[in-house]
């Protein structure tokens, strides 16, 4: 009602007003409630159909968004003057408040008297007799609607296995983010044996894989980035390997005496190499090798070592250099010992270009491991459960400890190798325990003609629960045990073990051969292998 | 006349008095009472429908004592000629003894005018009271003459006996403000009614209103103040009669054959004003053109086939119609 009209009339109508836009927001908000419940069961019923992370967040956010927006609605579309007027009309004054707003500018007799007796009527009303009610079929349909909310919740939903399961492989990607920060990263870098370069460019490609694990929607998605990455730094691993060889074999190519040498180096022929190497052994053991070819051998070594980047090799061909210098006027024996050194350095670095990054690719291998075991916890259960019922009757043990892991990474130093169900602890003990343990546990033998099935090893990128043997192969080395699940994909990729075993044991007795292996674990893992023959 | 805020209020008490005054008289028929007061200030015409006996003639009769106004009462026959109810010239003389023509008033010379049985009479005897009703004058020779004010034609018809009966014409109903029904009393009334006629000892109404004051209740109704809606509504109203109108009601479309002529809407406007003040109220509400709206409309819409086929009343389907309505 306008002020100007009668500003006693506007005062007097004033209560009335204020109660009716009460009402109207009462309404308004009432009519947001159900809207709020109604999109509620629109989001449990999309939760029902798509796995939705933070359902009931959502639901309470997307309620506070709709009763605010209907408030601002209830605004928006505040009753004109003309509405309120009307409204108040059937409240009982029989259209006194409306005729008394449309003369509110005349001021002739008949205006005043109608006008005089609108706001007496006015003043006698109580405006709280106004009903602040939501009619019963609103509260009836608000009722209604929230009872199936409640049964919503109650109802379990198939979604919350995958949801679960989201939310796991989200913490563990979390935690492995964690391990990828700036400053582990640099670590990680810098005790790799590559160029400035080549590091700047892993640091990029830890930087990317890190953004892109930020971004991961699941844990699959998270491997298989984790995957591309390890695929490219092997990649530069690789290129950087082979510029190393061929800077070494052209070092040493220069000398006329080890130019058949040098160029199976550039061409990075282990047997050429393994072969050179025999017949330069050959004449050292028959003192065929005269102080001038091995001074030659000496300052070809040196000169290639100067031409490598710093770092192990670099260090390590230095070292052999100096010894082959330190045995020019000493016994035979020891010449041969340092051209021992140089061969399996040399066949190690052909055969195993990934030794420049073991450390980081190990930590990314461990990654992978551990996202996998988070998005696979309802899968390792129903493994659980089938290796219960193909298990053996007479073992009381967890059979989620007798599945051998796979052997991921095998050619490097972190060779990974059965599970037990022991902790970490001394290699060599507990290496003894586990294999007779598991001979004993798993059933294998005359009481079960079935093998048990365990992770195919050439599925790379599953879990199973895997022991890790770190360490350098000239330290005593330790081992890690690491429960990583019962491997990503279906139980398609279990096998009888048997059909494997083979595979498992030669890359394990290889890897021992080139030492990949610390010493100390040596001997742990062949008992293992002995063990489950 | 100026008009005053005592005036204004003063309104009500003036037409209570009237009211109490003629009911001293009438027993019952409050209803009634109040419509026809509403008609003469209004300045309207009646036209009252009721079985003989319920007291159509003691209420006008008893209206124009208590306003002091001329009353004539006019039975209509089948040989009711037209000169005898506007009244004639007759052949005389003056007082040079000269022959001259001089004008015989008819009983419609009055302030009140019952015209009893109107249906009884033919349509030419009918005819001659459209110009008195509508203009308030009568033309005889071709001399018109003004009729006195304020003026008011009650007619009343019988139901029952419709046997040689002249049905008044469209254009002739549509003359009348309003159509009262009047109803047999109730077994109070019939009691009180019994009580207070055979005792030979009944109260005489008293003068309590004149000419003047009803021509000055008329021109303070006419001020009577009504908002938008509420005359938007009282105009969808007599609107909503009309079958092959813009927004006919489900009704009108199924019953009615002719709604209700513009004068139908300025009857409901006129009547609400003055029952609005009646009240005691200074505007115009919804329910006054409810109320109104029965005695303005019935009379004004005419029904088909169907209609009358189903024994459908006008105050019935009047009744659906306003149901229908939605308030503005």
């Amino acid at each position: 009602m306008a002020k100007k009209g009668d500003a006693s009339l506007y005062k007097a109508f004033t209560p009335i007003r204020r109660r009716l836009v009460f009402q109207h927001f009462i309404q308004w908000a009432f009519w947001g409630l159900i809207a709020a419940i109604g999109s509620g069961i629109i989001w449990k019923i999309i939760s029902f159909i798509i796995p939705t992370l933070y359902i009931s967040n959502k639901i309470a956010y997307t309620g506070i968004i709709v009763i605010s927006a209907s408030l601002v609605v209830a605004w928006l579309m505040k009753p004109h003057d003309n509405e309120m007027v009307k409204e108040a009309d059937k409240l009982g004054f029989e259209e006194r408040i409306s005729t008394a707003y449309e003369l509110r500018e005349r001021n002739d007799a008949f205006a005043k008297v109608q006008r005089q007796d609108t706001i007496d009527r006015l003043n006698n009303f109580n405006p709280k007799t106004i009903p602040i009610k939501v009619p019963q079929n609103t509260i009836l349909l608000a009722t209604s609607l929230l009872l199936v909310l409640i049964i919503g919740f109650i109802i379990p939903n198939p979604q919350d296995k995958v949801i679960n399961e989201r939310m796991r492989a989200k913490k563990i990607l979390t935690e492995q983010l964690e391990r990828l920060n700036e400053d582990s990263a640099d670590r990680l870098v810098k005790e790799t044996d590559l160029t400035k370069e080549e590091q700047e460019e892993l640091k990029r490609l830890l930087a990317q894989l890190s953004d892109q694990l930020r971004q991961a929607q699941d844990y699959r998605q998270a491997i298989k980035e984790i995957s591309k990455t390890e695929e490219k730094i092997i990649e530069m691993l690789q290129k950087a390997r082979e510029q190393s060889m061929t800077n070494l074999g052209l070092a040493l190519s220069r000398q006329e005496a080890f130019r058949p040498l040098g160029e199976s180096i550039s061409e990075i022929d282990a047997e050429g190499i393994k072969s050179e190497m025999e017949k330069l052994k050959e004449q050292a053991k028959n003192q065929n090798m005269d102080d001038e070819t091995i001074k030659a051998l000496q300052s070809a070594l040196e000169q290639a070592a100067n031409e490598l980047q710093d770092g192990a090799i670099k260090d390590q061909l230095r070292n052999i250099a100096n010894e082959i210098g330190e045995n020019l006027y000493d016994d035979t024996m020891n010449l041969v010992g340092s051209l021992d050194d140089l061969e399996a350095m040399l066949t190690e670095m052909s055969q195993n270009p990934l030794m420049d990054a073991q450390e980081l690719l190990y930590e990314l291998q461990d990654m992978k491991n551990k996202i996998a075991l988070a998005g696979n916890q309802e899968i390792d259960k129903s493994q659980i459960a089938q290796s219960d019922k193909s298990g053996d009757s007479n073992s009381g043990s967890d059979t989620l400890g007798e599945t051998p892991g796979d052997n991921q990474g095998s050619s490097d130093q972190s060779g990974q190798g059965h599970d037990n169900q022991n902790g970490q602890g001394n290699a060599s003990q507990s290496g003894q325990g586990q294999g007779q343990g598991r001979q004993g546990s798993s059933g294998i033998g005359t009481a079960h003609p079935e093998y048990e099935r365990i992770l195919d090893p050439k599925r790379l990128g599953d879990g199973g629960s895997v022991s890790q043997v770190k360490g350098h192969k000239d330290e005593e080395g330790s081992s890690h045990q690491v429960e990583a699940g019962q491997g990503m994909g279906s139980l398609d990729g279990f096998i009888p073990y048997n059909e494997v075993f083979g595979e498992y044991k030669r890359q394990a007795m290889e890897n021992i051969e080139r030492q990949n292996i610390p010493s100390n674990m040596r001997e742990w893992v062949k008992a293992y292998f002995s063990a489950l023959e | 006349m100026e008009i005053t805020q005592d005036t204004i209020k003063s309104f009500a008490q003036q037409v209570e008095s009237i009211e109490k005054e003629i009911s001293r008289e009438m027993v019952g028929q409050k209803e009634i009472i109040r419509q026809t007061l509403i008609t003469i200030i209004a300045g309207g015409n009646a036209l009252l429908e009721g079985v003989p006996g319920l007291g159509k003639t003691r209420l006008v009769r008893t209206i124009g004592n208590v306003l002091d106004l001329q009353f004539s009462r006019i039975q209509f026959t089948p040989d009711l000629m037209p000169a005898d109810v506007v009244g004639t010239n007759i052949i005389t003389r003056d007082q040079d003894g000269n022959t001259i023509f001089r004008f015989q008033p008819g009983p419609i010379f009055s302030n009140i005018v019952l015209a009893d049985e109107i249906n009884r009479a033919t349509p030419k005897t009918q005819s001659a009271l459209l110009e008195a009703m509508q203009e308030h004058t009568v033309t005889v020779g071709g001399e018109t003459r003004t009729l006195p004010q304020p003026y008011f034609v009650l007619a009343t018809q019988n139901p029952l006996e419709q046997e040689g009966t002249y049905p008044l014409p469209e254009a002739q109903l549509d003359r009348f403000f309003f159509k009262l029904m009047v109803k047999f009393p109730t077994l109070d009334e019939l009691n009180d009614i019994v009580n207070l006629t055979t005792r030979g000892t009944e109260d005489k109404a008293n003068k309590v209103a004149d000419q003047r004051t009803i021509m000055k209740l008329r021109s303070i109704a006419q001020h009577v103040p009504i908002a938008k809606g509420v005359q938007n509504y009282a105009l969808r109203l007599v609107l909503a009669t009309h079958p092959d109108g813009e927004n006919p009601s489900s009704t009108a479309k199924r019953y009615i054959r002719y709604g209700s002529s513009p004068r139908g809407a300025q009857a409901i406007i006129s009547a609400a004003r003055i029952r609005a003040l009646m009240e005691g109220r200074y505007n115009v509400s919804f329910d006054d053109i409810r109320y109104v709206a029965y005695p303005a409309l019935r009379h004004r819409i005419f029904l088909n086939f169907e209609g009358i086929a189903e024994g459908r009343n006008t105050d019935d389907i009047l009744g659906e119609i306003i149901e229908e309505m939605a308030e503005r």
